[in-house]
């Protein structure tokens, strides 16, 4: 019975740390996304009415030509919608892994590729 | 014999005792000066009515021998007016008077033959009221109607003498005053009843007259020898060839001075002829009275003076004056003349009608005279003598122009040579000629110029064999050039300017008006016409013109005080035909006509206003190989110049228009010729009404019309550019359209970097820049439009450009693969920073075609290639470009819709693989149902939402991603087949590293609603976010 008894202990402590370490969707502070995040030469700025822009200055262009985008951050997923001029709508979705006042990390939803950002101010 | 002698010299003695005897007694005992004053002293009391002072009266018989006189000690005659310099008429220091012995003792009557005054003062006065001082005769108490009679008929004067006497005539009312100094003289009377027959034998050693505030004479020798007579019965007094002589110039004398009885007046009738006489002699008598005339002037020579004065004199009437001089061998100088005259010869008239001074004249005439190298004859009048005397002259020049140079303004660099022969007539008064009031006067000519050359300063040369010059001045035909009228006419003209201008007129009519050049008060205005049959000009080797019969006419108004103020000119000139050579430049133009205009603008004069009229028939130009042609052209353009404006094109306000017939343009960098039909449009400062534009240009022809406004706020900066034009075609080339408005409206450092910058670098490279600040409809109909490697037909749609941004809206049209909906935007926000969107919308074409329309849709979507068949194609895709048209790949957006219906699945290598590895069955049609696909483009990532191919009994649903490197990453889910697995692999790497491996079926029940994930739905939902943007902008079919 003893037997049993911490076979069944452990399978319960088996199951409930297996439970506390299921893959649990992340939740994160969207204010903390707010302001200026770059990456190598390419920057993104999530306003605070859930615009943003984005631009690389390897193309030789500047913030005031920075092309718009719309962006929610629901648990972990930060989904972009670029706005055409042509009128047209192209969604990009990511999964945050990390947003800290300094740093975003997310990965790409549909090929996994990681992306790490650092906030600029 | 001695004895006789003797006893006759005793008789003679004894006779002259006893005459001593006789006269001793009767002058000491008979007629002592006791007894004889008081007789003359009676006599001087019954016939004078003023004061007089008689000295002693005493006989002599010595002083008056062979008479007996009566020798007074001085008598002076008093009658005192209050104007008169003196209150005495007569002084005599002595008086001799040949006395009638025999009456004085016998009747005691006093009787007078000869009369001696010596050292006599008399005045003759006359004062402001008439009172003369002279009317010392008691007048009778009876009524006189007897005729004339001497104021005391007791004197039988025969003989009057003075000796060193003083007259003075002094006429207030007159203001004249004659006065004869130092005058002797001797009258012999003769009496004969009623006339008086006499010898006048007088000189003064000065005389002098003053008349009406002039001196005539001054201290002039004055000699007189005459015969007169004097007829008391009709009051008239004659000298008979007299002979006067004024300081040594000797005159023959006729006068006759009648008093008639019935009138008031006296006639005058004085002839006078001098012998030859020097001409300076007659100037410095004439200088006293017209010295002011005579300044300056110096003459020798040789004058017959000859002259009248002839008329009455009395209140209401004076006599006529006139003077006749022939002279010749003058040699004249005067001091404002540039050139002595020599040789002078002429005859002059001068009448003075003492009544009517305005109508005293000097008449000139067979006048001849020389200077060093000309002649100049003619004749002269000249009236108004009193005033301001007025000239008419009529001169004959032969004129070396050599000898005009002086009268040139000093400063004037011109030099002048050539004969110029002609006549002149000129009018003018002394004042005029005094002031320099050339305005004034009235000169009219004709001359003949010969070899005439004219150098100004070294940078003007004119030439002519010979020339024709008629002038008048003043110009009747003008008040505002009305200085002067110039008609030149030559058959040829060389006109040079500095060392390369040179040009020929032939056959040249020149007229020329201007104001008064010399007065600097006055501003320059001139006006002028021409007409010549040929004009040649050249400027060094470069340019050559010539020009068939130019003619027109031109005016010129230009302030030289005011530096400020805008001259005004106008030029209207045509022609025959024009031919022009400028460098490489060849022109050839039929009746071209120019009107130019230039002048200070009507509502505000501070700006210049110009206006520009051209028209012509055939024109050709040639430059190098490049031609142009055209049938007509008109243009007419008025501009308005305000400098205060920064930007160049406000300073300009422009109002006109443009007509062009038949144009042909050939140039060598286009490679062919563009034809323009027609050009017509009119313009104003703000507004560009073009109602026909049409053009060919290789394939393409053109017309265009429509209106732009705004053009002035434009350049203000204060509104857009507006138009809406019409653009009509049945070709177009679109590439050569955009290279036309190329740079259109952006300054050069706005398009290049700085390093780029290269000033003398007229040409710009750059990209096409869409101007700013406009907004430009164009409404398009084109049956074909060339454009990339296609033909578009049917196009339809509106071309607008706005501010920068220049936008093809919903353009319909059919190319060789699908009838198309184009949205395309090209804006230029920099140089380097170009966006380019477009959203086309193509129906019904096969994917091969599109591939081929749009090439890089192969690496957008590479699938696509695998696919055959007709599709509906929609993609909406934007970029911004770099200055050299390549793709800023961080700027790649895009979003598209496929849908495909009966499409075949190219057989391939990959397919292959895929199919092996899902277990497709090797008989398995590889015709496709239907296909509905979304796929996106941001930067260089494709992702290709999931999407469901049905291939015979095959579903999948494909998604993935591949970048424009061509690297992939795709998921194929097999949902459906014919043993219900399902499967899933995944398609990775590139097409020469591809790798594809089994993997759990990823989107199982995407299309099965009820069993749909999460992901799935959110999956969905974009793709029909995507569909339903691109959807929402096309254009109703």
């Amino acid at each position: 019975m003893k037997r049993i008894f911490k076979s069944l202990l452990v399978l319960v402590t088996v199951a409930l740390t297996m439970v506390a370490c299921m893959p649990e969707e992340d939740m994160f502070d969207e204010t903390l996304l707010f302001g200026k995040w770059k990456t190598g030469t390419v920057y993104y700025r999530y306003d605070e009415d859930h615009t943003g822009a984005t631009w690389d200055t390897s193309d030789d262009i500047t913030e005031e030509e920075a092309q718009p985008f719309k962006w929610t951050l629901v648990e972990a997923e930060l989904t972009q919608i670029h706005i055409m001029e042509m009128g047209g709508k192209v969604p990009k979705v990511y999964i945050v892994t990390e947003l800290t006042p300094t740093t975003l990390k997310y990965r790409d939803d549909l090929t996994g590729k990681l992306e790490v950002f650092t906030k600029v101010e | 014999m001695k004895k006789v002698l003797k006893i006759i010299a005793v008789s003679i003695a004894s006779l002259l005792a006893i005459l001593l005897i006789t006269i001793g007694v009767l002058s000491r005992v008979i007629f002592t000066p006791e007894k004889l004053t008081p007789i003359v002293r009676n006599l001087m009391d019954e016939t004078l009515i003023c004061e007089y002072e008689l000295g002693e009266v005493e006989l002599t018989f010595f002083s008056t021998f062979p008479q007996f006189g009566l020798q007074i000690d001085g008598l002076t005659i008093i009658n005192p007016l209050p104007e008169a310099p003196t209150d005495t008429v007569i002084s005599s220091s002595e008086i001799l008077a040949s006395v009638d012995l025999k009456s004085l003792w016998k009747k005691n009557e006093l009787i007078v033959s000869d009369v001696h005054l010596k050292h006599a003062k008399i005045l003759a006065f006359t004062d402001s009221l008439g009172n003369v001082n002279y009317d010392i005769i008691k007048p009778d108490e009876e009524p006189d109607t007897t005729d004339f009679e001497l104021p005391f008929d007791l004197l039988q004067i025969d003989k009057i003498y003075l000796t060193d006497a003083r007259m003075i005539y002094h006429d207030v009312t007159m203001d004249m005053i004659i006065a004869l100094e130092e005058l002797n003289g001797d009258i012999k009377l003769d009496w004969r009843d009623r006339l008086i027959n006499g010898k006048l034998n007088a000189d003064a050693r000065s005389a002098s007259f003053y008349w009406d505030e002039t001196d005539y004479l001054k201290n002039a020798a004055l000699e007189l020898k005459t015969p007169f007579s004097f007829d008391l019965e009709q009051t008239k007094l004659t000298f008979h060839d007299a002979l006067l002589t004024v300081n040594d110039m000797d005159f023959d004398l006729y006068t006759m001075i009648h008093l008639p009885d019935d009138v008031d007046e006296i006639l005058l009738d004085v002839d006078f002829k001098s012998v030859e006489l020097q001409v300076t002699d007659v100037v410095d008598l004439l200088s006293l009275p017209y010295g002011e005339y005579l300044e300056g002037i110096t003459a020798t020579g040789k004058t017959y003076v000859d002259g009248t004065l002839k008329g009455a004199i009395s209140d209401l009437e004076l006599p006529i004056f006139t003077i006749h001089a022939n002279f010749h061998d003058v040699d004249f100088e005067y001091v404002s003349l540039p050139h002595k005259l020599l040789d002078v010869k002429g005859i002059a008239d001068i009448e003075m009608d003492m009544n009517h001074e305005e109508n005293w004249f000097v008449k000139v005439y067979d006048f001849d005279a020389k200077t060093k190298y000309s002649h100049l004859s003619g004749s002269a009048f000249v009236d108004q003598l009193t005033e301001d005397m007025r000239f008419d002259v009529k001169a004959n020049l032969n004129l070396n122009l050599v000898d005009a140079k002086p009268f040139l303004p000093d400063d004037m660099p011109l030099d002048i040579k050539g004969m110029a022969k002609g006549h002149a007539n000129i009018k003018f008064l002394y004042s005029q000629f005094d002031l320099d009031q050339y305005e004034k006067m009235f000169i009219d000519g004709k001359f003949k110029l010969h070899d005439f050359i004219a150098d100004y300063d070294t940078t003007i040369h004119l030439q002519s064999k010979w020339a024709d010059v008629v002038f008048d001045m003043p110009n009747a035909k003008s008040k505002q050039h009305d200085f002067i009228i110039l008609d030149i006419n030559t058959d040829r003209l060389d006109v040079a300017v500095g060392q390369d201008i040179n040009t020929v007129l032939n056959d040249l009519d020149l007229q020329l008006a201007f104001n008064n050049l010399m007065d600097d008060n006055l501003p320059i205005a001139m006006e002028g016409a021409f007409n010549s049959g040929q004009l040649s000009a050249s400027m060094g080797d470069s340019i050559q013109a010539l020009i068939k019969n130019p003619k027109g006419d031109f005016d010129l108004e230009m302030d030289t005080q005011d530096s400020t103020a805008i001259p005004q000119m106008r030029l209207d000139l045509a022609m025959q035909q024009l031919v022009a050579n400028v460098d490489t430049i060849n022109v050839d133009i039929n009746k071209p006509t120019v009107k130019l205009v230039y002048r200070p603008d009507e509502t505000n004069e501070t700006h210049p206003y110009m206006e520009v009229d051209y028209q012509s028939d055939k024109l050709m130009a040639h430059m190098g190989a490049d031609h142009l042609t055209s049938d007509k052209i008109s243009v007419n353009a008025s501009l308005i110049y305000d400098e205060t404006q920064e930007n160049l094109m406000l300073q300009w306000t422009p109002l006109g228009y443009v007509k062009l017939k038949n144009a042909v343009i050939s140039m060598a960098q286009i490679g062919t010729d563009i034809s323009i039909p027609s050009i017509d449009f009119d313009f104003t400062p703000d507004e560009l009404l073009i109602y026909d534009s049409r053009l060919i240009v290789d394939k393409s022809d053109f017309q265009l019309t429509g209106q732009l406004k705004n053009i002035s706020g434009y350049f203000r900066d204060e509104a857009l550019l507006t138009g809406d034009f019409n653009f009509r075609s049945h070709t177009t080339d679109v590439n050569k359209l955009m290279a036309m408005f190329n740079g259109l409206g952006y300054e050069k450092t706005e398009l290049l970097t700085e390093e780029e910058i290269i000033p003398e670098e007229d040409s710009y490279s750059g990209p096409f820049m869409v101007p700013k600040g406009i907004d430009i409809s164009l409404y398009t109909s084109i049956n074909q439009a060339l454009f990339a490697n296609d033909t578009a037909r049917n196009v339809e749609g509106t071309l607008t450009v706005r501010d920068g941004t220049m936008v093809l809206e919903s353009m319909l049209f059919t190319t060789s693969a699908a009838k198309m909906q184009l949205t395309a935007m090209y804006k230029t926000q920099r140089k380097n920073h170009l966006f380019l969107g477009m959203d086309l919308h193509l129906l019904e074409i096969e994917i091969a075609e599109l591939l081929d329309l749009i090439p890089d849709m192969d690496s957008i979507m590479p699938m696509l290639s695998s696919f055959a068949g007709k599709g509906e194609f929609h993609i909406a895709i934007e970029t911004y470009l770099d200055s050299a048209y390549n793709l800023k790949p961080s700027t790649l957006r895009g979003a598209s819709s496929i849908r495909g219906i009966d499409l075949v699945l190219m057989d391939g290598e990959t397919f292959t693989e895929i199919a092996k590895t899902l277990r497709f069955n090797k008989k398995t049609e590889n015709k496709i149902d239907s296909i509905a696909a979304e796929f996106t483009v941001f930067r260089e990532e494709v992702d290709i939402y999931p999407f469901l191919i049905v291939m015979d009994q095959y579903k999948a649903i494909v998604e993935g991603r591949h970048n424009l490197d061509m690297n992939f990453d795709y998921h194929i889910s097999l949902i459906d087949n014919p043993l219900h697995l399902r499967l899933g692999v995944d398609v990775k790497g590139n097409l020469d590293d591809m790798k594809i491996r089994p993997v759990k079926c990823k989107y199982a029940n995407m299309y099965r609603p009820a069993r749909r994930t999460e992901v799935d739905t959110r999956k969905l939902a974009l793709r029909e976010l995507i569909r339903r943007e691109l959807l929402e902008r096309l254009k109703e079919e």
